[in-house]
């Protein structure tokens, strides 16, 4: 573990709470504007100074900042990152100021409060990646839930707005309750494991809890209520029915931080396997059945959808079920697969969704019934589609394809069954995804919505390329991200093999 | 007397804080109801409020947390009766609570129509003092004196600027309640006194001498029964919580709610007066008070899902975490004692927050139905945000002081009662959630349905909405909330000072089944064959 000179993540956590809170000070909305943009982009900066100063040749924590916060519990504000985490942080930076950029205009009510919790979701979810205490996990972890109340409730599209932020809300609630049982059950366990007296040996901090020694019998509960906790954000069935809800409703931007930022997974991937490392090995098999259901089952869903949102909301579960499948096979071929997939998906489902929000607004609907022979009218639109669909899929030369490909050799590893569900799962994907496009954007033009609607403008174009190159460089260069998680995912696994 | 672990106030302060905290309003209670004009009366309350804010700083700065038991003791004894105020980390906290509660609710007059009533003004004055007295008393008959005397500002408010018809009825409905009550308070502490006294000691109500009692009482179960169906009441806990939906709908809007459901006296009641007067038999009788709150807490829930007026939705909430407060001082550890005390603050200040902005909304729209609210956020910003924090704060929400409270009351709660109950209670913490966040959408999001737009004002100025008192109502809560949120530890600490001497001071079973030697060997030894 390596302790950080300056309290660089902090100030990135912090900088954009700042900048909301200063948004909520300022008349004039113009300026407003630009204070978010100005505030994004320094915070894109600041996180790939970040992923620049990370050394690759350590496996451990490193920007480390420690803090005591409640001494009396022993509750620390303890941040760093991994080579697991590191790369979440330039992404969350770089979808926020996509989906600022994406409603610039389209916000005309009240857009500096819609700015501010744009900006503070920003800091929240990075905190999220960057806690390494589960208290202050668990802090990020539910303060992401009001901003994304607001958002949804406030500016979402579709008629039940309201009901969906209330859904999405409440399901987020109950999968919080698991959590904090889970993490108290994790003190208590350390500080009897240190024969301690409680008030003062109760421990919140990952590095130490990772080092203390659970019963088997705790460790199934521990792992059972974190999968639970964490399966509701994944999401995986039968927990996913807030985010079809969330992508009809919910305004496109923010829809695309819901399914691009995985943070469900991310908590199974830091959390769950680690902390119970006997339950993990042992219950794997759960693991796998669960990630091989979602795959399948979003993946069949998705194919009955005629509304682009919602079958990128069923494509996104599926896509959560390979992750799932990925990790559940613990070699080091899946978990990287799983780790490039996470990152990968945060580029192609957020930019799906945000082309979905640009469809929409253009032509009032994302419905395959109003749409077909897009192509023609809007090229652009449809190039970009494209790029991004085939990265869905896994095409060769997109970053699809390198982390698909290490999962299905991970699961074919791990066991032959596992990996021939995830090779059917990759094919169904391809017949969803590549049939809308056909209905969508091919074949003759029906409706004079289509035939009037404006291609992308130069903004919209501009915000999109970023994830499309992105995509490209990833694809041709795994080895860019490959390098950076590789020891910390050998040191995942080397907690996770049998003894 | 054992006088061990009793700080007196000459040790530490230059003049008796307690005694001085509680005459100030009283004094200026007086003040206002002799003053000739209502400007001044409503100057001399404000003087009279901040006066005890800023003692009660002092008395959060001159409190010392690291030494255990009551400080700032202070007694005068006759031959008739004791007068006996101290504080200790479970009173402290109320205190500077009940000041700032009273200063806000004096704000809020200037919102209402109220702020030219002297008696209005005199009322909560009086109120401030009682509750102060009544936290800082250390004396079972003084205690008991001063809840009696709550009922008379209390009775006077309701019938003063009650908004519903019904106010007679209601004020005797709260007679009958609290009247049974505060007799079956005032039974236990005479039985509890007399026991005490049959050692042959002389008759004394002073907490120090009850709480110290070795004796077997005769009549232990019937004390306590007494006393915790005596305090229930003031709570409310379920099913003695019949008076307060009522109130609420009927009574006036804010005014005495925040008093009401905003300084938990009946939970403090319990922890200071009825579990360490005869803990084995709370203990004993632990089960029966653990269904009493299990059923609160969804039975409150359950019936604020189906409530349409918004005064009384918070006043099945407040039923609601009723139940999750007594549990767990039921728990009969260190964790859910602090996490009890630490909740009761942070869910009174929310309540009070969420009553206050229900107060404005009320003074704006005249109606409580939530059916014909709607668009309020647009209405004032302020009033919004008051209302969300204080939710947030009611539902758990990382960042706020309910937060904490509630990690530690689990944490209690699993040692004392094991996995399904605390499960039970983080449920049931979900269904306020999101009864509180209908509620929020419905009141503030959802379309205006009665009104177009903002409501506008066309009659004379004195009753226009005030912008500025609502951010200031708005703005203190908001801060003290998000601030005690994050800034926890001082806090705890304060409170912790009490808990430690408790575990001194008493044979309680404070020892955790994780803690049991038994299974730190065989934790142990899994540890060895490991190696």
């Amino acid at each position: 573990m390596s302790e950080a000179e300056f309290p660089l993540l902090s100030f990135i956590i912090l900088l954009p709470l700042l900048g909301a809170v200063a948004i909520g000070f300022i008349r004039d909305i113009d300026l407003a504007k630009i204070i978010t943009l100005c505030v994004a982009s320094f915070v894109l900066f600041l996180t790939l100074f970040v992923v620049l100063l990370f050394d690759n040749s350590q496996s451990g924590f490193q920007l480390v900042e420690n803090y005591a916060w409640i001494p009396s519990l022993n509750v620390e504000y303890f941040v760093g990152v991994d080579g697991i985490s590191v790369l979440f942080l330039p992404l969350t930076a770089l979808l926020t100021l996509i989906a600022i950029l994406a409603s610039w205009r389209s916000t005309q009510n009240n857009p500096r409060f819609h700015f501010a919790l744009l900006l503070a979701l920003e800091g929240i979810t990075i905190g999220v990646f960057c806690a390494l205490d589960m208290m202050l996990f668990l802090l990020f972890w539910e303060l992401t839930l009001p901003p994304l109340f607001f958002l949804i409730g406030l500016w979402g599209i579709g008629s039940q707005r309201r009901g969906a932020a209330m859904k999405y809300t409440l399901y987020m609630l109950f999968g919080g309750v698991p959590l904090l049982l889970a993490i108290i059950l994790l003190a208590v366990n350390h500080s009897s494991q240190v024969g301690g007296a409680i008030p003062y040996d109760l421990a919140f901090s990952l590095p130490v809890l990772l080092e203390t020694s659970m019963p088997a019998d705790l460790q199934t509960v521990v792992f059972l209520l974190f999968l639970l906790g964490f399966a509701i954000k994944a999401p995986l069935v039968p927990f996913h029915t807030w985010l079809p809800t969330a992508s009809m409703e919910g305004p496109t931007h923010v829809v695309a931080l819901l399914v691009g930022l995985k943070l469900g997974i991310y908590g199974i991937l830091r959390f769950t396997l680690p902390l119970a490392p006997i339950a993990a090995i042992e219950f794997s098999w759960i693991l796998s059945i669960i990630g091989v259901i979602t795959l399948m089952y979003g993946a069949l869903i998705a194919l009955q959808q005629t509304n682009l949102r919602r079958l990128l909301a069923f494509s996104s579960i599926s896509h959560v079920g390979m992750v799932i499948i990925g990790i559940a096979s613990l070699n080091i071929q899946g978990v990287q697969g799983a780790v490039f997939q996470l990152i990968n998906f945060t580029l192609v489902a957020s930019s799906l969704m945000l082309v979905a929000g640009f469809i929409q607004s253009r032509i009032g609907s994302t419905d395959a019934v109003h749409l077909g022979g897009m192509a023609k009218v809007m090229p652009r639109l449809t190039c970009l589609y494209f790029i991004f669909a085939l990265a869905s899929i896994g095409i060769p030369g997109t970053s699809g394809f390198p982390a698909e490909l290490l999962m299905i050799i991970g699961a074919l590893t791990s066991h032959t069954g596992l990996g021939i569900a995830a090779l059917a799962g990759a094919i169904l994907g391809a017949a969803y995804m590549l049939s809308f496009t056909r209905r969508a954007f091919f074949g003759p033009i029906k409706h004079t919505d289509v035939a009037q609607a404006h291609d992308l403008k130069t903004r919209e174009l501009a915000l999109l390329c970023f994830p499309a190159f992105l995509i490209l460089l990833f694809g041709f260069f795994p080895d860019s991200i490959l390098n950076i998680n590789q020891l910390a995912s050998e040191a995942w696994l080397s907690r996770l093999t049998v003894p | 007397m054992d006088y061990t672990n009793i700080t007196l106030w000459s040790e530490t302060v230059a003049f008796p804080l307690l005694t001085t905290m509680t005459l100030i309003p009283l004094i200026a209670m007086v003040i206002v109801l002799f003053s000739s004009s209502s400007v001044t009366a409503l100057r001399v309350g404000f003087v009279g409020t901040m006066l005890t804010i800023a003692m009660s700083i002092y008395l959060l700065v001159v409190f010392d947390a690291d030494l255990p038991g009551i400080q700032l003791f202070e007694q005068v004894q006759n031959n008739l009766f004791t007068y006996t105020v101290g504080i200790d980390g479970a009173s402290i906290l109320f205190i500077p609570l009940t000041a700032i509660l009273s200063l806000l609710a004096l704000i809020y007059t200037l919102t209402t129509r109220r702020s030219t009533d002297r008696v209005h003004i005199a009322c909560l004055l009086a109120y401030e003092a009682i509750l102060i007295g009544a936290f800082s008393a250390m004396n079972a008959m003084q205690f008991w004196f001063w809840c009696v005397l709550e009922l008379v500002p209390l009775v006077l408010i309701t019938l003063r600027t009650g908004s519903g018809q019904n106010r007679r009825w209601v004020v005797a409905l709260l007679m009958q309640h609290w009247g049974s009550g505060l007799f079956m308070l005032l039974a236990g502490f005479l039985l509890l006194g007399f026991g005490v006294m049959g050692s042959g000691e002389i008759l004394s109500f002073d907490w120090l001498v009850l709480s110290q009692n070795e004796n077997t009482l005769e009549y232990g179960a019937l004390i306590f029964f007494l006393l915790f169906f005596g305090s229930a009441i003031r709570m409310p806990l379920f099913p003695f919580h019949g008076w307060l939906p009522v109130l609420a709908e009927h009574g006036s809007v804010a005014s005495v709610g925040i008093f009401l459901v905003g300084v938990k006296l009946g939970i403090y009641a319990v922890i200071r007066f009825v579990v360490p007067m005869v803990p084995d038999i709370a203990e004993e009788w632990t089960w029966f008070v653990l269904t009493l709150g299990l059923i609160g807490i969804f039975y409150g829930a359950l019936l604020a899902l189906m409530q349409v007026n918004i005064r009384r939705l918070l006043a099945f909430a407040v039923i609601s975490h009723t139940g999750m407060l007594v549990i767990g001082i039921f728990d009969f550890n260190k964790y859910g004692m602090e996490g009890s005390i630490l909740l009761a603050i942070a869910y009174g200040l929310a309540t009070a927050g969420m009553l206050f902005s229900i107060g404005m909304i009320y003074k704006r729209t005249h109606t409580a139905y939530i059916s014909r609210l709607g668009g309020m956020f647009d209405a004032s910003t302020a009033i919004a945000v008051l209302f969300v924090i204080s939710a947030l704060s009611t539902m758990v929400m990382p960042g706020t002081p309910g937060f904490d409270g509630a990690h530690l009351l689990i944490e209690g709660t699993i040692k004392g009662h094991g996995w399904l109950v605390s499960i039970a209670i983080l449920f049931g913490n979900v269904l306020a959630a999101a009864l509180l966040l209908r509620a929020f959408q419905q009141i503030f999001i959802a379309a205006p349905k009665r009104f177009q737009g903002p409501y506008k004002y066309k009659t004379s100025s004195s009753s226009n909405p005030s912008p500025r008192n609502e951010r200031i109502i708005a703005a203190v809560i908001c801060s003290l909330l998000i601030g005690i949120g994050f800034h926890t530890s001082p806090w705890v600490d304060i409170i912790d000072q009490n808990v430690d001497y408790r575990t001194e001071l008493h044979t309680m079973n404070y020892d955790l089944p994780y803690t049991d030697t038994d299974d730190a060997t065989v934790h142990i030894n899994i540890k060895d064959n490991k190696e």
